[in-house]
């Protein structure tokens, strides 16, 4: 106690040292703790269903249609998986749309989940009110029932409990609502495709019949959680010996042709893994580089430290000389440290606070499990183990310096000599080396993601997004049961949309560019190259399915390239069966040939006699989902099939309205254009109102946020390298006033004991630069996934961060030099 | 019209100044320093010390000359303007035939480092660099001289005061007097026109400031100029000539001797009249 009173009254008595350790142990403990609690949510922390080590996502990789086509599941892998993979202990599998219910005579847009037998037990799932959906409710013949979110309950029947039993009409057909599932219990997310999942309001049962029909039609999402003691490795050879056995057991759905020619197989992913994708990599990037800020605050804390025990070692000498301990002195010194580090430790967790909130409320929407940031008593004995470090790392800083008796420090030779030891000047040039170095690092990583964010703007979308206002629209299936009715509702509304003040024109289409939302369909030929190339595995056979109407590329401003786009014409009269492909499409499997005139049609198309489409136009690439990801080989269908056939799409579509409105997107249309719908079809709801240039800016978000974070490291590193540079050289100076003293006598003027100074800091400096351009080198290959259009080496990112910590450093050691190289000798000669 | 006739005086002041060094010179070539109504006066706080008021001094080529005075006369100040350190706030200073009263400090800088060489009480060496280093070091300030020279220069200084064998020695290694050799060392590397040492034996045992000054005499004897300030008039009297400093005054023996005598009976008073009080 005598201690701790002892040493703060010490910080009481230099309080510009005591508030600069302070609130530089704050930043650098408050930002780590900060990024802490966000990996911790996000990354760390388990997922909220029970078991969930032992979860993993299933899905079909076939390389032969594309090399990144993934497939889900089809109901023949489902069954055959619940029957023969003993690996698993539970197979389940959903599906997610969006679908309308009729509440109080209201038509509202809600998202539901139709999910199979296990998942409930596979998500944990419990009812608030009522029952969960149970196996005897996936029975093909069972009633159709349906579960309440918690939050819809709450929205749209005011929480009422008796709504258990009744009925809601969803798709014109009747369920009785059974249960309100209790708060947060979630489906999982895929990182990988469209980012956070939007979570069901409504759950209802899938109700598969195991006794078939079976379809090669991979809709279902699947996950299964892992018999007990099986590992991920040994379930995948488990499943790829079963997988291999779908053509014996489903003759009629998979052919041994098929899996061999497309490498068809069934992948597992640890459910976690699955859900966070990259973002998990960035967010331990992310906690490094934070990191480095906090080791180059520590270092400007112990320099001044050092330099505040420094000033009292003549004290520290005599409590030695009467008496005191090592021990006790050493008590002192980490006394004075734990409080610092404490006080630093309280301002950290406010600080840590308000970073956590600014960080959820501006994190992109990419990023998954936010809703589990926040702070908790985890994070404070984070906060208190990171200080108790930092002040322990003080303390064992100073006393390494202070390892011989302090008695000799004083009465030995110090007064003898003109500068600070040797072994003590080293210490700081090292503790300023470390700073440079680390700064340098942070400087690169933050260059590097700067310029792939400037790249990300240079790069040509091959669309114009910014001008065009998008929204879904769900046509309710009961009403619209083919494409034909379909058609006259959108040519419709075009019509009337178009004839909207400001409105250059309008169309609709699903999917839309840089939406991650082109599904993979495999396309058959009319001639032989193409279906030989394709058949011999030269090329795959896939074509990204895109479904539009007149105007679609206008609209969009996707160049047409050769030949036409559509006309109202061809969609009044499918039977002409044109199509446009886009040029990737026409490259790659027509290369070299004019692709007007060509035929092509979805393989396995239902529909027999298969005819084939003409290829009517050529037009440009669009990104796919992002924008320095690949072009997708469109094959854009119109809405209206062939007579006699179906493309592989439910006939609603839930196609996107697209409006350009000139120059710039005009918001104020929307309530007009929504009245439209309105007045068309009072039933149709209407979601995802946006704009397509906020999907190009969602697209750099996950750069934006990390560069965003990365650059205020790095700045602050920046600013804490430059004080700690400023501090350390003004207080060698300050020790070195005799040495200066000295020079001037011998001759040296005050320009040369300018160069002097300059010349010994810029060796720290440099120092600094060479070990940070080194470590820069070997840690900046961890951003090698996020960096686009510049590589992890970038001379010219690496010169330009070494110039500006070069110049930081030059002027931080100028100014004390200045102000050296102005002593008066006599004064300073009679320095001590 | 006032202030023409004024700037005229001056003018007249100036050379009639200046002539008297210039004579001095002429009667005497070996006249090295020559300070003429040297006035310091420190101003702090609003009060005016005055250090140095109108001190007259000539130091000739090859003289050894001690100033002694009690603590507080103004020797150490008047070391500094010998040593270009400080400027004068009145007087004129010749060195070596050149005026540097005036100078800039880049300009003082130069000349010190050519003309004169330093001797510490604290020795004053630089305890980063090594033995040869610190001998080396005003030889780095000087423009054309090669780091062989440097070195070979360097060696040579420290043989003459017998540390040649210490050259690669930190001076915390060393002892008070063999620091204070290479700090002569130093001193003697730039082949100054004046050796300036301020109470060069005030850190050290009986014995070694007595082999220190015994070395000073050595390069008396082969023609050093010596200006050496002391308290301990053992060491004075080892000078050619003695200056006595007094309140800022340069005074002869017997006045020295008689001030002295004045102020310990006033001591002796004011003791007395303490004691009965």
């Amino acid at each position: 106690m005598q201690d701790f009173r002892y040493a703060a009254r010490q910080l009481l008595r230099n309080p510009v040292f005591t508030i600069a350790a302070i609130l530089t142990l704050a930043l650098g403990i408050g930002a780590v703790a900060a990024i802490f609690t966000v990996l911790r949510g996000v990354v760390l922390d388990p997922l909220p269903f029970p078991d969930q080590d032992r979860l993993v996502r299933l899905t079909s990789p076939v390389p032969g249609i594309g090399e990144s086509a993934r497939w889900d599941l089809s109901n023949a892998q489902y069954f055959h998986f619940r029957e023969h993979a003993d690996a698993f202990d539970r197979v389940g599998v959903w599906q997610i749309t969006g679908q309308t219910a009729q509440v109080s005579d209201e038509a509202i847009r809600a998202i539901s989940a139709i999910v199979s037998t296990d998942m409930m037990a596979l998500l944990g799932a419990q009812a608030a009110h009522g029952r969960v959906i149970g196996p005897h409710d996936n029975r093909p013949d069972a009633a159709p029932v349906v579960m309440l979110s918690h939050e819809f309950w709450q929205r749209e029947f005011a929480g009422d409990p008796a709504v258990i039993g009744r009925s809601l009409e969803l798709e014109g057909q009747t369920l009785e609502i059974i249960g309100i599932m209790a708060p947060g219990v979630r489906l999982p997310g895929d990182s990988g495709l469209s980012g956070q999942v939007e979570q069901p309001e409504l759950w209802t049962a899938m109700r598969l019949d195991s006794a078939g029909p079976f379809f090669n039609s991979h809709v279902f999402l699947g996950m299964a959680r892992l018999a007990e003691g099986v590992s991920v490795e040994r379930a995948e050879d488990e499943i790829s010996r079963v997988t291999a056995r779908l053509p014996e057991v489903f003759p009629e759905v998979y052919d041994e042709g098929f899996i061999d020619q497309f490498g068809f197989r069934t992948q597992l992913t640890p459910l976690k893994a699955f859900e966070l994708g990259d973002m998990a990599g960035h967010l331990w990037l992310l906690f490094g580089a934070i990191g480095l800020v906090l080791l180059i605050a520590l270092a400007n804390v112990a320099n001044l430290f050092l330099v505040r025990v420094e000033g009292r070692h003549r004290e520290l000498a005599v409590r030695a000389a009467v008496g005191a301990s090592r021990g006790a002195i050493a008590r002192h010194v980490l006394m004075e440290a734990m409080v610092l580090a404490g006080l630093g430790g309280i301002l950290a967790l406010l600080g840590a606070s308000l970073g956590v909130r600014l960080l959820v409320a501006n994190a992109p929407e990419i990023l998954p499990r936010m809703d589990n940031v926040g702070l908790d008593a985890g994070i404070v004995l984070f906060v208190v183990s990171v200080s108790v470090l930092a002040g322990l790392a003080l303390t064992a800083l100073v006393l390494a310096r202070y390892r011989n008796d302090p008695v000799a420090d004083v009465v030995g030779g110090e007064t003898r000599s003109a500068t600070a030891g040797i072994d003590r000047q080293r210490i700081r040039a090292g503790l300023v080396a470390g700073q440079v170095a680390l700064a340098l690092v942070l400087l690169v990583g933050a260059g590097l993601l700067i310029q792939t964010y400037q790249k990300l703007g240079d790069i040509d979308p091959g669309f114009e997004p910014e001008p065009v206002i998008r929204m879904q629209l769900h046509l309710p299936n009961a009403q619209y049961r083919n494409h034909a009715a379909v058609w006259r509702f959108h040519g419709e509304l075009m019509e009337r949309v178009e004839a909207l003040p400001g409105v250059v024109s309008a169309s609709v289409g699903n999917p839309l560019p840089i939406s991650g939302e082109y599904l993979c369909v495999a396309q058959d030929f009319d001639s032989a190259i193409p279906a030989d190339r394709v058949r011999n595995g030269d090329e795959t056979a896939c074509g990204d399915l895109v479904v539009t109407a007149p105007g679609y590329f206008e609209t969009l401003g996707i160049p047409v390239l050769a030949g036409r786009t559509f006309t109202h014409s061809d969609l009044d009269h499918p039977d002409t069966g044109a199509v446009v492909v886009s040029e990737t499409f026409a490259d790659r499997f027509w290369p070299g040939e004019d692709p007007l005139g060509k035929g092509v049609r979805p393989m396995m198309m239902p529909g027999d006699p298969p005819q084939y489409y003409r290829v009517i136009g050529v037009v440009g690439d669009v990104p796919e989902a992002s924008l320095e990801g690949p072009k997708p080989a469109a094959i854009y269908y119109p809405i209206t099939p062939k007579p006699g056939e179906g493309l592989p799409l439910n006939p609603s579509l839930n196609l996107h309205l697209i409006v350009n409105t000139g120059q710039a997107a005009r918001l104020d249309l929307i309530p007009a254009i929504r009245e439209i719908v309105q007045v068309l079809d009072a039933s149709v709801p209407i979601s995802l109102v946006g704009t397509l240039g906020d999907d190009v800016a969602d697209s750099k978000s996950q750069v934006s946020f990390i560069m965003t974070l990365l650059a205020i490291a790095a700045i602050a590193a920046l600013l804490l390298a430059a004080v700690g540079l400023y501090g350390v050289i003004a207080y060698l100076v300050a020790r070195r006033t005799n040495e200066i003293g000295i020079r001037m006598a011998l001759g040296a003027t005050p320009r040369r004991v300018e160069r002097t100074v300059v010349a010994g800091s810029m060796k720290m400096v440099g120092l600094g630069l060479i070990a940070g351009l080194l470590a820069a080198m070997l840690l900046t290959r961890l951003m090698h996934g996020m960096l686009y259009g510049i590589t992890p080496g970038d001379p010219g990112t690496y010169l330009l961060a070494a110039a500006l910590l070069a110049a930081i450093g030059l002027i931080a050691a100028y100014l004390p030099a200045r102000r050296g190289a102005r002593l008066n000798p006599v004064a300073a000669l009679r320095e001590e | 019209m006032e202030k023409q006739i004024h700037c005229f005086l001056c003018i007249l002041i100036l050379l009639a100044t200046n002539s008297l060094c210039v004579n001095k010179t002429m009667n005497s070539e070996e006249l090295l320093i020559c300070m003429q109504n040297i006035k310091k006066v420190f101003y702090t706080d609003e009060v005016e010390t005055r250090a140095l008021a109108g001190i007259e001094l000539d130091i000739r080529q090859g003289e050894y000359l001690s100033i002694t005075g009690p603590s507080g006369c103004g020797k150490s100040t008047l070391l500094s303007l010998l040593g270009l350190l400080d400027t004068p706030t009145e007087g004129r200073y010749r060195l070596a035939g050149s005026e540097v009263a005036d100078l800039s400090i880049a300009d003082r800088a130069h000349i010190r480092n050519k003309e004169i060489g330093f001797i510490f009480q604290a020795f004053n060496l630089i305890g980063d660099l090594k033995v040869i280093e610190n001998v080396e070091l005003p030889l780095t300030y000087r423009p054309g001289v090669s780091r062989k020279e440097r070195r070979d220069r360097a060696l040579e200084s420290l043989e003459r005061v017998g540390m040649a064998h210490r050259l690669n020695h930190y001076p915390s290694q060393l002892s008070g007097g063999q620091q204070q050799r290479v700090a002569v060392a130093r001193a003697l590397v730039g082949q100054p026109s004046i050796l300036l040492a301020d109470e060069p034996t005030g850190n050290l045992d009986s014995r070694n400031g007595e082999q220190v000054m015994l070395l000073l005499e050595e390069l008396h004897k082969h023609g050093a100029t010596i200006c050496m300030v002391t308290h301990d008039p053992r060491y004075a009297a080892m000078a050619e000539r003695q200056i006595f400093l007094f309140d800022g005054q340069v005074v002869d023996e017997e006045e020295m001797q008689r001030l002295r005598d004045e102020e310990d009976r006033r001591v002796r008073e004011l003791a007395m009249a303490d004691r009965s009080a």
